[in-house]
């Protein structure tokens, strides 16, 4: 399965401190209809040509229900046109921070078979919300509103939860309340990436984050029937101790023939950061089929990555498996490269070494 | 949903406009007892419980055979002497009987584990400004864990009957303040989500005769997702490990009278060893449950 990831709008109505989207030069475009219309003319051919595929929209922003209802009902219209023979095989998702949602996106998401929403929240204030002061009270406000609805009609959802240079004075306090709030856990913790100066505050270190990690994970493990999904820990426990193999795109050193982003005007890249950063560019919808895109030249430089670390810097390294050198935007972030290592190795493996197997009990074996 | 149970004083007035219910009464004297059964009786009411609260110790109550048709929950200060409570234990036990003590009361917790282990059922009203976290702590070790034989204490025991890991448990049906099950009813027809809201302007919802739309009342709505307030901002409520147990019930005293957090985090603890232990055995019930 491939995801298009499609940066519907870059417009959002939220100013979260750590986005980058919002702080982008000429932000504020949204895609055409004509484009959506495009990309589901495309999907059709490319599923038409590959019966044995699917695909996954993620709807993605800036903030993807600011254009409105109307414009998913054109989507959900577009998919019935233009897929007629396919759209069984078109799945999709959202990330969206929920502000917006209202009773109307419910039979929309239903058509769609949307059954939970990808979201994310920060117990500290002014860390997310709208205008200049960061709003975060009124934010919060639309934010439970919105569950309320979802809640009604049996929608879930799960979130993203940002460490920053502000969750680490008290990783535990995040914790329970993110999982006081969503009692199965459905917590994501990812470190923030930060690459100004200005903001550099915000700003979390591997060690750092791995600190974060570990102050939480010992009260995770023994817990972990109280609080089952939270994430890296569940994966890890499946990957480590279960011995499945389900890694995300960061990790799965698989990435390179699977992912395309689409941004507002239908330019096409890896991801939403390879497409921020102007790299991996592999042309626009307008102009190429979605199988070109998919196997596009520049994508073998990412594939080619896998060799070169596996014989360098990650020559021997037990966590290999499950790691693949990390992403390679992390690398180009450091690097101005794609073949170094992430700058976030230290991330997985210190968090592994100094938690996980001495907590668990559990020694990873390649 | 099932149908809510009614909470109201016991007011001949208002009998026959709660017709079929099931009804938690508050009685100001237990001698009403046989005038309510009556009453219940000619109108078809299902008498849930009945609530007496009374200034005087237990040991000064006199208990009659005849009570035992009814379920009953006393709320007294104190034991009082236990030599003349003892005198009428072939009574008492045979009543449907909980005798509830509010943490107002310093010896309650004493009083809670001697009627426990003489084979009552107890249950400790929990007043965030009055409670002493330290004894409540002793005394929902004593409920959950202890092996030595006693009575369910509630709420320890409610919870420990209600809880699941992955989802909130709200023990205030064990003092009829559980919206979910409980609605509470004027003297002059008027519905109420809590005893509390029934004495404040803005606390009265409906009229007696629009029960059975009381779902559909935003105020009812707002009410089962009030939960949810904690989490606009850090509360320490909201960051607390024992939240989803406690809900937050004491977010108004937990400056003046902290220790909130450490007994509810020793409570989940506690209730998550307690159903380990009962995994394979059923206890049985034998008396009303709120």
């Amino acid at each position: 399965m491939a995801t298009i990831i499609i940066k519907v709008t870059e417009k959002c109505n939220s100013n979260c401190r750590y986005c980058d989207v919002v702080r982008k030069e000429n932000t504020g475009k949204t895609m055409s209809l004509d484009i959506i219309r495009l990309l589901f003319q495309r999907t059709n051919e490319y599923l038409l040509d590959n019966p044995d595929e699917t695909l996954d929209f993620l709807w993605h922003g800036g903030e993807p229900l600011l254009p409105g209802a109307a414009y998913y009902k054109h989507i959900i219209d577009f998919q019935k046109n233009y897929c007629p023979d396919t759209g069984n095989r078109i799945s999709h998702s959202i990330q969206t921070n929920l502000t917006c949602f209202t009773e109307e996106f419910v039979s929309i998401f239903n058509a769609m078979g949307i059954k939970s929403v990808g979201t994310s929240y920060d117990p500290e204030p002014h860390m997310r919300g709208p205008g200049k002061n960061i709003d975060t009270l009124s934010y919060n406000k639309k934010f439970i509103r919105a569950l309320k609805i979802l809640d009604k009609y049996d929608i879930g959802w799960g979130m993203i939860y940002v460490v920053t240079g502000m969750s680490l004075k008290d990783p535990l306090g995040v914790f329970y309340f993110l999982t006081n709030f969503l009692l199965t856990g459905g917590v994501n913790f990812n470190p923030v990436l930060i690459y100004d100066e200005e903001r550099k505050y915000l700003s979390v270190t591997p060690v750092q984050f791995v600190e974060f990690l570990g102050a939480i994970f010992p009260v995770w493990w023994e817990n972990r029937n109280r609080y089952p999904d939270v994430e890296p820990f569940k994966s890890l426990v499946n990957n480590i101790i279960h011995g499945h193999r389900s890694l995300a795109c960061v990790d799965s050193g698989s990435c390179t023939y699977h992912h395309i982003n689409i941004s507002p005007e239908g330019d096409t890249s890896q991801c939403g950061r390879s497409s921020d950063w102007k790299l991996l560019d592999y042309g626009n919808i307008r102009d190429s089929k979605i199988s070109e895109i998919l196997r596009h030249p520049e994508r073998d430089q990412l594939e080619k990555r896998n060799r070169i670390l596996m014989e360098g810097e990650c020559a021997g390294c037990r966590f290999w498996e499950i790691c693949h050198g990390g992403c390679p935007l992390d690398a180009w972030s450091k690097h101005r490269d794609f073949n170094h290592k992430s700058e976030w190795c230290y991330a997985k493996k210190g968090f592994i070494e100094k938690y996980f197997e001495p907590v668990t009990g559990s020694i990873f074996k390649p | 949903m099932a149908e809510h149970f009614l909470v109201c004083d016991y007011n001949p007035k208002i009998l026959k406009r709660i017709r079929d219910r099931s009804v938690v009464f508050f009685l100001d004297s237990l001698s009403k007892l046989y005038d309510l059964e009556s009453d219940a009786r000619d109108h078809h009411i299902h008498i849930h419980c009945v609530i007496y609260e009374t200034k005087k110790s237990l040991s000064d109550i006199i208990y009659k055979p005849e009570w035992s048709k009814f379920p009953i929950a006393i709320v007294s200060p104190s034991l009082g002497r236990l030599s003349s409570f003892l005198k009428m234990a072939s009574v008492i036990k045979k009543l449907n009987i909980r005798f509830y003590f509010r943490t107002d009361y310093e010896n309650c917790y004493r009083d809670i584990r001697i009627l426990s282990s003489l084979g009552y059922y107890c249950a400790v009203i929990i007043n965030g400004k009055t409670v002493n976290w330290e004894e409540l702590t002793d005394l929902m070790t004593y409920a959950l864990l202890n092996v030595v034989n006693h009575r369910e204490i509630l709420p320890f025991s409610y919870v420990t009957r209600y809880y699941h890991p992955q989802n909130r448990t709200d023990y205030g049906a064990v003092y009829f303040d559980d919206a979910s099950r409980y609605i509470h009813l004027t003297g002059e027809g008027m519905l109420a989500l809590s005893r509390k809201q029934m004495n404040s302007v803005n606390g009265i919802l409906l009229e007696l005769d629009k029960l059975d739309r009381i779902t559909q009342e935003k105020a009812y709505k707002e009410y089962l997702y009030r939960w949810q307030e904690f989490f606009l901002e850090p509360t320490p409520c909201a960051c607390c490990k024992g939240w989803r147990i406690c809900l937050g019930k004491y977010a108004d005293t937990i400056k003046d009278n902290p220790g909130c957090r450490d007994f509810f985090s020793e409570f989940l603890e506690a209730v998550d060893l307690h159903l380990k232990k009962r995994e394979n055995t059923t206890k049985e019930e034998f008396i009303w449950q709120p």
